[in-house]
Formats: C-alpha cells, sequence, structure tokens
C-alpha cells in the first residue's frame, strides 16, 4: 500500500523523468507537457470528486476559470509573484466550491450533472458580460517570464514545464494524503451507501461539500497554471468542451485513481494532436482533414471506454495481475457456499 | 409420471461467492414441487438459475428434456418457465389490467384471444375483475400475490416456479393462496415449483420436495416423508 | 404590454424546441437510465441529412420526412451498436461512450458536410404575424414549431398510454426485471425507445436550425438547455419536461428582451438561476413523484 516515503520517491522519479524529458524535446513537446501538467492538475480533483465521493460534475471549466481569471487579475493589477498569485487563486476557487458545494450536496446524479452542465456554460458568460474587468471575447493577456537568474539557460516552454509539473506533483501529493486519510475514506463511505454512512456517525453533507472544496481548488489551481502558460484567460478556454474533456479524462484514465488522471489527461491532449498530424501529413482537404482527427477522438473514446471499462488504469492492473504481479487490491475468488442474493439495485446514473 | 424440469448439476453464484453447488432437482409434471431450507440456503437463486435471471455457471436446466442453457427471462417465458418472484412482483404504477395484458406478451394471440384471457383471468380472480382499472399500488397483499399469479397464468405456463408467495401475508389469506396454488396444480396441471420458507404449510400442499442448506441440497423425497423426518425438520426446516 | 406578450410568445416557441430535446432525454432516461449526451449531436446529423436532401430534391417536405426517419435509424443504431454495450458496465462508462458518440458524430458531419454554417429552411413564412396592426412576436413558422412539437408529444402520449408497445416500454421503464420475467423483449424494447427518442431529436433540429443556423456544433447549445429543461421538470415526468421548457424559454426571452445589449450574455447565467432555485426545493425536479430510497 502506498505510504508518504513510497509517495515521495515516485514523485521525485516523475520529476526527473520529466526534467529529463523536457531538456531532450522540443519546445512544442514542452508546451504540451506544460498541458498535461495542468490538466493533470484538474483531472486529478475530478477524479477524486466523482471517483471517490460519488458526484458527478460537468462544469469544473468554471472552476478552472475562476482560478484563472484570478491569477490573470491579481498578476496584472496588483504585481504579485505568482506563487502569492497561485495561492490566493486557489483559496477564491475553494471558496467558489464551498458554495456550490453546498448548493449541490443534496443532488443526486443526472439532475447534479444538469446543475453543473449549466454552471460549467454560465460562469464563464460572466466574462462576456462584463468587458471591462474581464476585458470580454479577448480576455485577459497574462505576463509570466523566467526568472532572471535563470533566463538565459532555460527557455520560457521549458520553465512552463517545470513549474507546471511540480504543481501539479505537489497537488497529486496532496490529494494521495487525503485520499488514503479518513477524510478518503469517509468519501468512498458516503458514495457507496450515504445512509448506511450517516448511521455510521459521518457528517455526510459535509463529507460531499469538502469533496467539492478539494476538486474545485485543484482545478482552480489547474486554471492558474493555464493563465501563465498560454499567457492569456479568455472565454474560449474555458468552453463547455473543456468541463467535458476534463470528465472524460477521468473516467477514461480510471476514475477515483490519481495514476488514471495522468493517463486520462495524455489521451485527451495527445490523441487529438497526433490526429491532426497524421491528417495534415496525408494532404487532406481543410474540412475533411480537420475533422478527421475529431472523429478519430470520438471512436478512441468509444473504443478505449469498451475495452477498458475500468478505464486504462484499471487495464494496466489487469495486465499486471495477468503477468502475475501482485493482484493489487483483488482478493482471489473463493468458493463460498454461502451467500442471500443482493437486493442492492442501485439507482441509475447519469 | 415424467419429470417436466431437471436441473442437473447447477452452479451459480453472484461474483465470488458460490450460491448453489451441485444442485439437483426433478419436478414432476402436474405436481408440486417444495424448494426449502433456511434464509440464505439458496432457494431463490435456485429460481433465478431456472428463469434466466442469473446465469448458471456449471449444470443445465432441462425442459421436457430439452436444455435451456443460456436463455434470458424472456425466452424462458416463451418456452413456458413462469417465474413469479418473491416480494413485488406487480408492477406498481400500472393498473390492474395493463398488469395482466404485460403478462399475454410472451404469446401469439389475436385481440379476441387476449380479451377472452382476460376475461377468464377476471373470472377466477374476483377482486382482481373489481379493482380493474386502479393501480396495482391500491391493492393489499393478498390482492397484489393474486396479480402476479394470474400474471404469470396469462403467459400460459407449463411450469410455475413460485418465489414465497405467501411471504408477508396475514395467516388467513395466506391459506388461501396455498388453496390457490393446490388448484392451479391439481385442476390445470401446472407443474409447480415452490419455494417457501414456512416448511410446514409448503409441506401440507406439495406432492414432492427437497431440502437445500448452505447451496446444497441435503434431502429430496415426496412430501410426506420428508414431513416425518422429525430430526430433518429440526434441523432445516424449524419445526 | 406589447413587448411582453411578443417576448413571452416567441420565449415559449423556444422553449417547445427545448422541451422537445427534453423529452428526447427523459424517455431515454426511463427507459435505460442513461443520459444521452449525444442527444444534440443526433439531431444536428439527422439535420444535415434534411438540408442534403432539399438541395437534392427542392422539397421541404421531402427533407423534414426524411430527417425524422434519419432520427429513428440514427437511435436504434446508436442504442444497438454502441450503448447496448456499455450494460453492466459502471454507469459513467456509458455517459463517456455517449460523449464520444457525440465527437464522432460532430467530426462525421464536419467530413461529409462540411463545417460551415449554413443557412436552414423554415417551412413556413417567418414574416411576423399581426393582430390588427400589432406584431404578436411570432411567425407562421414558429406557430408551427409549438404545433409540431405539441402533436408529437400528444401522439406519443396517446400511443404509450393505449397500445401495446407503449405498455412494453411503460412496463420496460417502470421496473425491466418484471418486463423480461413476463416475456417482453426488453432489448427490443430499449433500442425502439432510443429511435424514438432520435426522432423528438430530429424534429427539434430540423424546426430550430432555421433561426440558428447548421454547423457541427450548432445544437450544443441547444442540447444544454433542453438538458436543462429536463432537469428543471424532473426526469421522471414527460409533461415536466414541456413545463421546463416552456419556462426556461419564456424566462430567457424576456432576459433576452428586457436587458437589451447585456441581455444574451445573461442568458445561461439565469437559466442557472433558475434552475438552482428549482433544484434547491425540489431536488428531483418540479414534477418529480416520491421516491423511495431503497435502504
Amino acid at each position: 500500500m502506498s505510504t508518504l516515503p513510497r509517495r515521495l520517491a515516485t514523485l521525485i522519479v516523475v520529476a526527473a523523468i520529466v526534467a529529463f524529458l523536457s531538456i531532450k524535446l522540443s519546445a512544442f513537446r514542452d508546451y504540451q507537457i506544460a498541458e498535461v501538467a495542468y490538466e493533470v492538475t484538474a483531472v486529478a480533483g475530478l477524479t477524486v470528486l466523482t471517483g471517490l465521493s460519488g458526484q458527478i460534475s460537468l462544469g469544473h471549466g468554471a472552476f478552472m476559470a475562476i482560478g484563472g481569471y484570478a491569477t490573470a487579475l491579481l498578476l496584472m493589477h496588483l504585481n504579485w509573484p505568482f506563487v502569492a498569485a497561485l495561492v490566493i487563486a486557489a483559496a477564491v476557487t475553494a471558496a467558489a466550491g464551498a458554495v456550490v458545494g453546498i448548493a449541490a450536496a443534496r443532488l443526486r446524479g443526472p439532475y447534479l450533472a444538469g446543475a453543473t452542465l449549466m454552471l460549467g456554460v454560465a460562469l464563464p458568460a460572466v466574462a462576456y458580460a462584463y468587458p471591462a474587468t474581464f476585458g470580454g471575447d479577448q480576455g485577459l493577456d497574462v505576463t509570466f517570464t523566467v526568472p532572471a537568474s535563470l533566463s538565459n539557460s532555460v527557455p520560457p516552454t521549458r520553465w512552463d514545464a517545470w513549474v507546471g509539473t511540480t504543481v501539479a506533483l505537489v497537488t497529486m501529493l496532496l490529494l494521495a494524503n487525503l485520499c488514503y486519510s479518513r477524510i478518503g475514506r469517509n468519501w468512498r463511505a458516503v458514495r457507496d451507501d450515504d445512509v448506511a454512512a450517516s448511521l455510521d456517525g459521518i457528517n455526510v453533507a459535509a463529507a460531499r461539500i469538502r469533496a467539492f472544496v478539494v476538486s474545485a481548488t485543484c482545478a482552480g489551481v489547474a486554471g492558474s497554471l493555464l493563465a501563465i502558460i498560454t499567457l492569456n484567460v479568455a472565454p474560449g478556454a474555458f468552453t463547455l468542451a473543456l468541463s467535458i474533456s476534463l470528465l472524460t479524462a477521468a473516467v477514461i484514465g480510471g476514475l477515483g485513481s490519481l495514476p488514471g488522471a495522468l493517463w486520462g489527461s495524455l489521451l485527451i491532449i495527445l490523441v487529438p494532436t497526433y490526429a491532426t498530424d497524421v491528417a495534415t501529413s496525408h494532404g487532406l482537404s481543410s474540412s475533411v482533414g480537420s475533422n478527421i482527427p475529431i472523429a478519430a477522438y470520438g471512436v478512441v473514446l468509444i473504443l478505449v471506454m469498451l475495452a477498458f471499462p475500468r478505464g486504462i488504469q484499471g487495464g494496466l492492473r489487469r495486465l499486471v495481475a495477468l503477468f502475475g504481479g501482485p493482484p493489487g487490491r483483488e482478493r482471489e475468488p473463493e468458493r463460498k457456499p454461502i451467500a442471500t442474493p443482493e437486493h442492492s439495485e442501485k439507482e441509475g446514473s447519469s | 409420471m415424467s419429470d417436466a424440469l431437471v436441473v442437473d448439476g447447477l452452479v451459480a453464484g453472484y461474483g465470488e461467492v458460490i450460491a448453489l453447488d451441485d444442485v439437483h432437482v426433478s419436478a414432476e409434471a402436474g405436481a408440486i414441487t417444495a424448494v426449502l431450507g433456511a434464509n440464505g440456503a439458496g432457494k431463490t437463486t435456485l429460481l433465478r438459475a431456472i428463469s434466466g435471471m442469473i446465469k448458471p455457471r456449471h449444470g443445465r436446466v432441462m425442459l421436457d428434456g430439452a436444455d435451456m442453457a443460456g436463455r434470458t427471462p424472456e425466452q424462458m417465458v416463451r418456452a413456458g418457465i413462469a417465474h413469479v418472484p418473491e416480494g413485488q412482483g406487480v408492477i406498481a404504477e400500472l393498473t390492474v389490467e395493463e398488469n395482466l395484458r404485460i403478462g399475454m406478451m410472451s404469446r401469439r394471440a389475436n385481440r379476441a384471444e387476449r380479451a377472452a384471457a382476460l376475461d377468464e383471468a377476471f373470472e377466477r380472480f374476483r377482486p382482481l375483475a373489481e379493482r380493474r382499472r386502479k393501480l396495482a399500488s391500491t391493492l393489499s397483499g393478498g390482492e397484489r400475490q393474486m396479480l402476479v399469479i394470474a400474471r404469470a397464468l396469462l403467459a400460459r405456463p407449463r411450469v410455475l416456479l413460485l418465489d414465497e408467495p405467501s411471504l408477508g401475508l396475514a395467516p388467513r389469506v395466506m391459506a388461501q393462496v396455498m388453496d390457490l396454488v393446490v388448484r392451479l396444480s391439481r385442476e390445470h396441471g401446472l407443474t409447480i415449483v415452490l419455494v417457501e420458507q414456512n416448511a410446514r404449510s409448503a409441506l401440507s400442499v406439495a406432492d414432492h420436495g427437497l431440502v437445500l442448506n448452505l447451496g446444497r441440497v441435503v434431502a429430496a423425497a415426496d412430501a410426506p416423508t420428508l414431513a416425518a423426518d422429525v430430526a430433518l425438520r429440526h434441523h432445516y426446516l424449524g419445526f | 404590454m406589447v413587448e411582453f406578450l411578443q417576448f413571452t410568445l416567441s420565449g415559449a416557441v423556444f422553449g417547445m424546441v427545448y422541451a422537445a430535446i427534453a423529452l428526447s432525454l427523459v424517455l431515454i432516461w426511463r427507459g435505460t437510465r442513461l443520459l444521452n449526451y449525444a442527444q444534440g449531436g443526433m439531431a444536428m446529423f439527422t439535420t444535415y441529412v434534411a438540408i442534403e436532401v432539399i438541395y437534392k430534391t427542392g422539397s421541404y417536405w421531402a427533407g423534414f420526412v426524411i430527417a425524422l426517419a434519419a432520427g429513428i435509424v440514427l437511435g436504434a443504431i446508436c442504442e444497438r451498436g454502441v450503448v447496448r454495450l456499455t450494460t453492466g458496465r459502471p454507469p459513467l462508462n456509458a455517459v463517456i461512450v455517449t460523449i464520444g458518440l457525440l465527437i464522432l458524430l460532430e467530426g462525421l458531419a464536419g467530413i461529409f458536410y462540411g463545417g460551415q454554417y449554413r443557412s436552414f429552411p423554415p417551412a413556413f413564412s417567418i414574416i411576423g404575424l399581426r393582430v390588427g396592426h400589432t406584431p404578436i412576436g411570432v411567425s407562421r413558422f414558429d406557430v408551427f414549431v409549438a404545433a409540431a412539437v405539441l402533436v408529437t408529444t400528444l401522439a406519443f402520449a396517446a400511443a404509450f398510454r393505449y397500445t401495446a408497445a407503449g405498455l412494453r416500454l411503460r412496463a420496460t421503464a417502470f421496473n425491466p426485471t418484471i418486463a423480461r420475467l413476463s416475456g417482453i423483449r426488453v432489448a427490443r424494447v430499449l433500442t425502439v425507445g432510443w429511435a424514438l427518442a432520435g426522432l423528438l431529436g430530429a424534429l427539434a433540429g430540423v424546426l430550430v436550425s432555421p433561426s440558428t443556423f447548421l454547423y457541427p456544433s450548432s445544437m450544443d447549445t441547444i442540447f444544454v438547455y433542453g438538458f436543462t429543461a429536463a432537469v428543471i421538470g424532473g426526469l421522471e415526468s414527460p409533461v415536466g419536461s414541456v413545463v421546463g421548457g416552456l419556462l426556461l424559454g419564456i424566462v430567457l426571452s424576456y432576459v433576452g428582451g428586457y436587458l437589451g445589449s447585456q441581455g444574451p450574455d445573461l442568458t445561461a447565467l439565469v437559466a442557472l438561476g433558475i434552475l438552482v432555485v428549482v433544484l434547491m426545493i425540489r431536488p428531483d425536479g418540479l414534477f418529480a413523484g416520491a421516491r423511495l430510497r431503497r435502504v
């Protein structure tokens, strides 16, 4: 089982790999590493919310928007260092997460999905409604540079990749600790059977709200990273498609799994780029060429989801078990003669 | 007399747990076979495995000698095995008449035949006729049980699987239901497999019986023999 | 006062389109306990089919009918081919699969029909109707839109109530286990449910596309508002879908109409506000029946 030293070790290994890659690969790849970093940060929070506490959110792009715009405004108007802006942005988003979490505490399944979907659509629209503050369509430009001491040896894209990766890894570490703590266990209890959980003395509403706050904060941090990596925040960066892609990444990677957040993020960022590359290299006409990657991406989602019902991480676990590795959390099936038919019919889900 | 329904070497379960282990059942045609045992012994699982609600891991289910392996519940009904499950057997949101109409959906029949079958059902089950257009949720426990059995009969089954038909009913109503079960068998030649917690009342109407314990058959004989075996009754049947 | 009437009527027309999408979602939800995130995409695709038919034959009604037929076929194909494979799996898998379907359909539309905005003809005149000299805010086409959705809804309601097929659908929606044990071929019923939902979506698509133009993601916003209408009304209730759709359409029409230039940007926020208010009072929607939690 994972423990703190083990997690730190994994972290350091991953950081080393990323550092190595960021030096060896092109600037565009560095940019992609940075993209994956902020995606993972958001997806990790979402996979905890949906996988561990059982609450779906189709609007996490809204929290990214809050974090991004907060960061942009702080950097622009107050000239704060990035870390300070990041912390404040996270706090603001956490507060927003609390508000949404409180509103959402009583909602189930599809109703929660509908409410968060609308949140994801409505919140970025605020930027259009108040163009003076939020820059309207063009949004706000963000200045973020490599620190003077490193600016000769480290190009901006590599620096972005490092900053992004560091923030992402720290977030994952904190999330991992949370997931294996009593808080995380409470989340799982609430997800599996909230009536039983409350009979056990768990404050169900508090647990659910807490999950929202944590996941929103992660998304806010991700939005903050997005601001400094893309150097712009505009409504067009926080579309419904973004919110949907966050959930997609979480489920396809393996719901509730932090490594899964990474696999999912890699898939949603790399597959469309790869498909576009293939299409362009074949010199197809623009409308066909730009749409084949889209169609292909849709097919990939369907196929991966059907082939790996427990996500990519689930598939990897099965693969490892197949080759005689430790079966992980799955026990060997036993032949036990006693059973009462389980009358557990879960309500449908969105 | 030959066996209408034979279950041979059945192994079935849920997930990692095995609920039935090498179970054999012979249900004589036109007779009532009681399946008895304590809670959790596997009685309901047995019926579910026969009607296709769960897929057996091993073993065969044979109707008149034909192997019913792998069939879905819808196919089983059409083949002639009707399962009346335990507990909520009616669709509460539909009317009594609609519940009955559903029972006929496994048959090919034209409108006149369906109307005739419905009339016949209402003849036989008067209380249902009175509540024809009411929602099934307004029926009492005994009436619901009647509705469920009436619906199953409309499918013109050869074999009727009844899972705890008297569950939760008052003693007088329980007796009426048992009465009905006997008449179905005697008058209509239906083969009935009856799962009952109340072993005493089941054995009083059954022709044959088998006792399950922890997923295995521990006894199978004709009903009077089982009822006379005091040790068996004490150990497995609670009386 | 006249403005109020205009906004109300034109809002009601849009509301009926939302209601159509909401109804298709409720239909699928009740039958299969899934939310079909591809519903908007399916509607968009069938509308493209319609416009191709209209261009080639010159007949609007041919396109209209073919669109509805394509909706039936597309719904059935999606269920049988793809969604069925998700039964028994974790529920969110079906969500991702329908999202994948949505993306696939948008990509295919771009490939086959190109990505530019296309205009879609209305069935009737879009000139505002007048009572006396006052324009009332709706046109003949708008009346057709409302009437088409209404007629289709009533036809479905009647079919569900009075036909054997409708009974099968309802039985399967209420209690699939008992439905199977009664011999109902539940798998077939589910396909029919999706096919009917596809028809409703196709109807919504051809009715709304004259206003929104047609492009691969043109139905995305309509889908979001249709989904919102379904949630407001309660996913178990077809009546709720219509009420939710009308409510949403009319209120948003007021917002767009009375709030001038800021109006259009605030419609999403207002919709969110309505949603939050309704769900705070009734977490399962306005027309949620009492649902006993099985403990």
